[in-house]
């Protein structure tokens, strides 16, 4: 990837090409090159076929500011080569993206970036009191639903009296909360999702879309339910992530310590068979051992490592926002499937698609050229703390 | 200046058919081909780099309908040219 190839390289394979002498190759190279400047100093645009075309474009004289200085400079007009390569030819580099292509994106799919659009709007919302943004949420369970374009005007309203209802709406629904996706529209409270995050995001939601078009109704209840799934699998996958592997480490823990136990006792009396005394040692020294077993565990660091510490073994993606702290699960790769589709799949993301990549050790190209049947492992991420 | 002029041009320079330098440059440019798809940097001398670069991701926005748009990351070739070159313009 880093390698770089001159002239020569490039000589003699075209000799090997076309059995000629590797002078004449090289002879032959420069010379077009030769001509390809020539001729774009003249102002001609050279095309050449299998290749692109080379232009000279003019710049046309600008100010700038001197960075150090802070000195206002004039930077002259100068003309400056433009290569555009043929399609065939860049279709042939691009070759491992080939299949990728642009999609349009729902308002479901992408949380994160969504979460990031609609931090301003939070703030907004919550600024005139610490408690509005609780009463907003009732207001919103009892009146969305019915009609979906006054919300804006009705979120502005409520005052610490509409905080009364809102309790009620939290502790009811919880049992429901696993069928979030086609009864939001209706104007039952209790569908309506208990998780204040969670509504927070769907008030947020209708806010941001209504404001500049007024869309549809149903356009606009559908988008926060597809919205909350997501919401609801991440931090419910997180939190048993974290559960699982503090168990783990608990246990491993244990397992540690007995073995080391057992290991001392044998060593001690193992090859000296026993006599009376042998036993009454055996008890003081397996009290003492429990003590110096006990003191071990501040040692090891295994217990309290930080997902930084965890991450010191695993490849890590530069500037990433996640720590990869172990494996999570492997995938065997089916038809139809790729890298990106697993990491929505798994994440929710299809941006992590990175960490996949990173951990296996792909690269770029063998990412995107995976057989059927290949497995991945998929890693444990952990959000770094900023 | 189109193809076969070019051609033309490296023809009467080398004192060889325009058939021979079609057939030379089709070898030099599936040559470079190659190069570009494993990646590496081809560098001419006094002309410039050719380069394939990895373009990231991105989240675009249609400022007409304001629909947001994943562009897939692609492999693109780039083209420097040379300071020899830079300074002869």
């Amino acid at each position: 990837m880093d390698n770089k190839i001159t002239i020569i390289d490039l000589a003699e394979g075209l000799a090997k090409r076309k059995h000629i002498q590797r002078k004449d190759a090289e002879q032959f190279i420069r010379t077009v090159f030769e001509t390809i400047q020539e001729r774009l100093l003249e102002g001609d645009p050279v095309k050449v076929k299998g290749l692109g075309t080379f232009k000279l474009i003019t710049v046309n004289s600008r100010e700038s500011v001197n960075v150090q200085t802070g000195e206002r400079i004039v930077i002259d007009s100068h003309s400056k080569v433009s290569f555009a390569p043929e399609k065939a030819l860049s279709d042939r580099v691009n070759r491992p993206f080939a299949d990728f292509e642009t999609v349009p994106l729902n308002d479901g799919t992408k949380t994160e970036d969504m979460e990031k659009i609609d931090l301003p709007e939070e703030d907004a919302i919550v600024e005139p009191t610490p408690e509005p943004v609780q009463a907003p949420l009732a207001e919103i369970v009892e009146h969305a639903p019915e009609v979906a374009q006054p919300e804006a005007d009705e979120i502005v309203l409520p005052e610490p009296e509409v905080v009364e209802p809102e309790p009620e709406a939290i502790v009811k629904p919880i049992s429901e909360e696993v069928e979030p996706a086609p009864e939001v529209v209706e104007p039952t409270p209790e569908e309506t999702n208990p998780i204040p995050e969670v509504v927070e995001e769907k008030v947020l939601e209708p806010i941001v879309e209504e404001e500049p078009k007024a869309e549809p109704i149903e356009e606009v209840q559908s988008a926060p339910a597809a919205f909350m799934d997501n919401q609801n699998d991440k931090p419910a996958d997180a939190e048993a992530v974290e559960k699982k592997s503090r168990n783990l480490t608990r246990w491993f823990l244990l397992l540690m310590l007995l073995l080391v136990a057992a290991l001392i006792l044998f060593l001690l009396f193992g090859p000296k068979g026993y006599d009376g005394e042998a036993v009454e040692r055996e008890d003081t020294t397996q009290v003492e051992q429990k003590d110096t077993i006990e003191a071990v565990p501040t040692t090891p660091t295994k217990p309290t490592k930080s997902p930084e510490e965890l991450a010191a073994d695993y490849p890590q993606v530069p500037n990433g926002e996640y720590w990869i702290v172990g494996t999570k699960t492997t995938h065997v790769l089916e038809k139809g499937e790729d890298l990106s589709k697993l990491a929505l799949e798994h994440y929710g993301d299809k941006k992590l698609i990175n960490y996949i990549i990173q951990f296996n050790g792909y690269s770029m190209q063998k990412a995107s050229n995976l057989f059927v049947g290949t497995e991945v492992k998929l890693p444990e991420l952990v959000k770094k703390e900023q | 200046m189109n193809n076969k002029e070019f051609v033309t041009e490296i023809a009467s320079k080398l004192g060889m058919s325009t058939s021979q330098v079609t057939s030379l440059m089709a070898g030099l440019t599936t040559e470079m081909a190659s190069h570009f798809e494993e990646e590496t940097q081809v560098s001419i001398m006094n002309f410039g780099n050719f380069e394939v670069k990895k373009k990231l991701e991105r989240v675009i926005i249609n400022p007409s309908t304001k629909q947001r748009m994943l562009v897939p990351p692609k492999m693109a070739l780039s083209f420097k040219p040379s300071n020899m070159f830079k300074d002869k313009l």
